[in-house]
């Protein structure tokens, strides 16, 4: 959503920025036409008011400075006369016939404002009464405009008033399109936000985003029917080994019962205590699958550590363990008091898995410690010996999780990591020092 | 019902080897009637012509569920009930208690852990006097009348004691943690009872043990919990 906020942002400032530079080019366009356009402009050297002033009385009457020719004053001119203050020609210069003659006042004002006998005319008064310059005949136009001051304030008042209305349509204009947009782009996003979580998507949107919010309900279907295709599949390998393992337990059962007959003979003890270790891998197994495809709900509850652990140390202890296979167990007070929000069965069954793991690849027997204490907001479980430790094909591969064909088959391992981390906890494998195995279980506290 | 092998049991299982393996053991074990049946329509019929006074349910069964063959029996008779399944799952043995059934045993299992489970069932069920005694060294304790008997001295038991005694005895030769015991007398909310505990245990140590100071039987493991030491 932020991300189309500033989408949308960007739209606006883009669009507001094309504006701007269209009004900055239109207006260049306009000053380069007019500059063009003034050179085309009847063309005259020297203004009215400059060849007024440079008109002399001389001797014989008057005459133009001398700094120039008459011809060049007059560049761009037709014609220049003067009059005087009774509108009688004192001076002339190129004047057809027919206008050498007195003007009354109303002749005056008529042509110092139009024209004369078509002539467009300026004038400009000097020491001598009034000069008269003619352009060509038809080449200027001559307009005349009245304004009240009042008119010309309402006139600016309007022109920056009509400027603003236009200015907040256009933004109105824009801001609509974008909310149209935005809505489209926004259910396109939380399109896209649901398909990153995995639900079902549908999409609506308009115009021209309908066709990606097609696309992408196509893709959303799509990513839904392989995950059921998964998920069917995971359900059906998680039955298939749930179905194998209960289809195992009878023939066991009756091994391990048979077996039991027979004892205290020392062969159907070791049948028995074959049993019961198949009976766990087929546990294992089982377990593992269901974790692995989130078949096993979690019966989260809360868990006093201490008396997890101890369970734990004392049915190793009550186990049948190969000759000196000893077990130290140290536990601190505070971890012996900590609360853990967990399925204690599983967490037991993963404790079980570690030490019976030391005890079986440590025939000869070692010392097996289980020791457990607080660091910050977690309950840290060590489970080290002093044995043979993991083969380093075995640690390599709880280490990188790497699975390949080659990979050693560390189901109850895998299980105990497995457990932990639906707990939100941590597994650490390692070589224990100076000889054995250790593995470390982060568990957060409640 | 004078005896707990006096009972009737009634053991259901599609398996017709489990069926000879567990009846075997039974009958071995003492109890004089053990009816078999194979199936649901089987067990309606036993369970018609002998009323049992124990049932050992398997769940998958050719011609229906033992849960619901559980559920139809009960409504005829208020018969104490075993559940002996391979399904292991939490959820099945959580279903199978809450209908009410005394027990629930997976498969593989021990027939001895049967045998006892079903010792317990009988005893709570039927409220029979344990007859039971327990030889702790040179000193012998009725459970039935709480008495301990040591060097012709006879001492009574509390009921706290007699409960710890059990509990230990129960598990013999194996270590029962302090929290096991604790919830053995207390229940669920046995959280700060640990010192309370030893108390209780030095008290029985005085009762049972020769020298209390230095018990030989009844032993701490440190850090652990207590075990009540195998006889020699």
């Amino acid at each position: 959503m932020k991300s189309l906020c500033k989408l949308a942002a960007r739209c606006l400032l883009a669009a507001v920025g094309v504006a701007l530079s269209l009004v900055i080019v239109l207006l260049s366009v306009l000053v380069g036409v007019g500059l063009h356009e003034a050179q085309n402009y009847p063309y005259s050297h020297y203004q009215v008011g400059e060849v007024a002033q440079a008109l002399r009385r001389t001797g014989s009457g008057f005459a133009l400075d001398a700094a120039h020719t008459p011809e060049e004053w007059l560049d761009g001119y037709e014609w220049a006369m003067q009059l005087d203050e009774q509108g009688s020609v004192i001076w002339r210069l190129g004047l057809p016939a027919g206008l050498n003659r007195d003007y009354t006042v109303g002749e005056v004002a008529g042509f110092s404002r139009w024209y004369l006998d078509g002539y467009p005319v300026f004038v400009w008064r000097n020491d001598y009464g009034l000069m008269v310059l003619a352009k060509a005949k038809g080449s200027i136009w001559r307009y005349s405009y009245y304004s009240t001051p009042d008119a010309v304030w309402v006139a600016v008042r309007s022109a920056v008033q009509a400027a603003a209305f236009v200015l907040a349509a256009a933004l109105l204009v824009c801001g609509l399109l974008l909310w149209r947009l935005w809505r489209s782009l926004r259910s396109i996003g939380e399109g896209l936000d649901a398909l990153a979580q995995g639900q079902p998507v549908t999409v609506q949107a308009e115009g021209i985003l309908s066709e990606l919010a097609q696309t992408l309900d196509c893709t959303g279907e799509l990513l839904r029917r392989q995950n059921e295709a998964l998920a069917r599949r995971d359900a059906a390998r998680t039955n298939w080994v749930a179905g194998v393992s209960h289809d195992i337990r009878t023939p066991l059962a009756l091994i391990v019962g048979y077996a039991e007959r027979l004892e205290p003979d020392e062969t159907a003890r070791k049948i028995r205590m074959q049993a019961q270790k198949i009976k766990a891998l087929v546990e294992d197994l089982n377990l593992t699958s269901k974790l692995q495809y989130n078949a096993q709900p979690l019966r989260l509850a809360e868990v006093q550590a201490g008396a997890l652990l101890r369970q734990a140390a004392a049915d190793f202890c009550n186990s049948e363990l190969p000759a000196n296979t000893r077990l130290v167990f140290s536990l601190d007070e505070k971890a012996g008091q900590a609360l853990l929000h967990a399925d204690a069965a599983l967490l037991a069954r993963a404790l079980e898995n570690l030490l019976q793991n030391a005890a079986r690849h440590n025939a000869e027997g070692c010392t097996v410690t289980l020791a457990a204490n607080c660091n910050g907001g977690h309950l840290v479980i060590t489970v080290s010996d002093d044995g043979t430790g993991y083969p380093p094909a075995v640690l390599t591969a709880l280490q990188t999780g790497e699975t390949g064909e080659n990979t050693p088959h560390i189901l109850g391992l895998h299980l105990v990591e497995q457990i932990v981390a639906a707990h939100g906890g941590q597994t650490a494998f390692s070589r224990n020092q100076p000889h054995g195995a250790k593995a470390v279980l982060t568990l957060p506290l409640a | 019902m004078q005896d707990i092998f006096a009972a009737r049991v009634l053991l259901v299982d599609d398996q017709p080897e489990l069926l000879a393996l567990v009846s075997g053991r039974l009958r071995q074990a003492g109890y004089g009637t053990v009816d078999t049946a194979a199936g649901c329509a089987e067990a309606r019929a036993c369970f018609a012509a002998h009323r049992p006074d124990v049932m050992i349910l398997d769940i998958n069964l050719p011609d229906g569920d033992g849960f619901s063959l559980f559920r139809e029996l009960r409504r005829q008779a208020d018969i104490p009930a075993l559940f002996l399944s391979a399904r292991d799952a939490d959820a099945d043995r959580l279903f199978g208690l809450g209908l009410g059934a005394d027990d629930y045993l997976t498969k593989p299992f021990l027939t001895q852990e049967l045998l006892l489970r079903l010792q317990g069932i009988l005893r709570r069920a039927y409220r029979l006097p344990s007859q039971r005694t327990v030889q702790i060294g040179p000193c012998t304790v009725r459970l039935g009348d709480a008495a301990a008997e040591l060097a012709g001295r006879t001492a009574a038991l509390t009921a706290t004691e007699l409960t710890l005694l059990q509990k230990l005895a129960d598990n013999r030769g194996h270590i029962v943690t302090f929290d096991a015991l604790c919830q053995a007398v207390w229940g669920d909310g046995y959280y700060g009872y640990e010192n309370a505990l030893g108390v209780h245990i030095r008290h029985l140590r005085e009762k049972v043990e020769v020298e209390p100071s230095r018990p030989r039987y009844l032993v701490t493991v440190r850090g652990l919990g207590y075990r009540l030491e195998v006889q020699p």
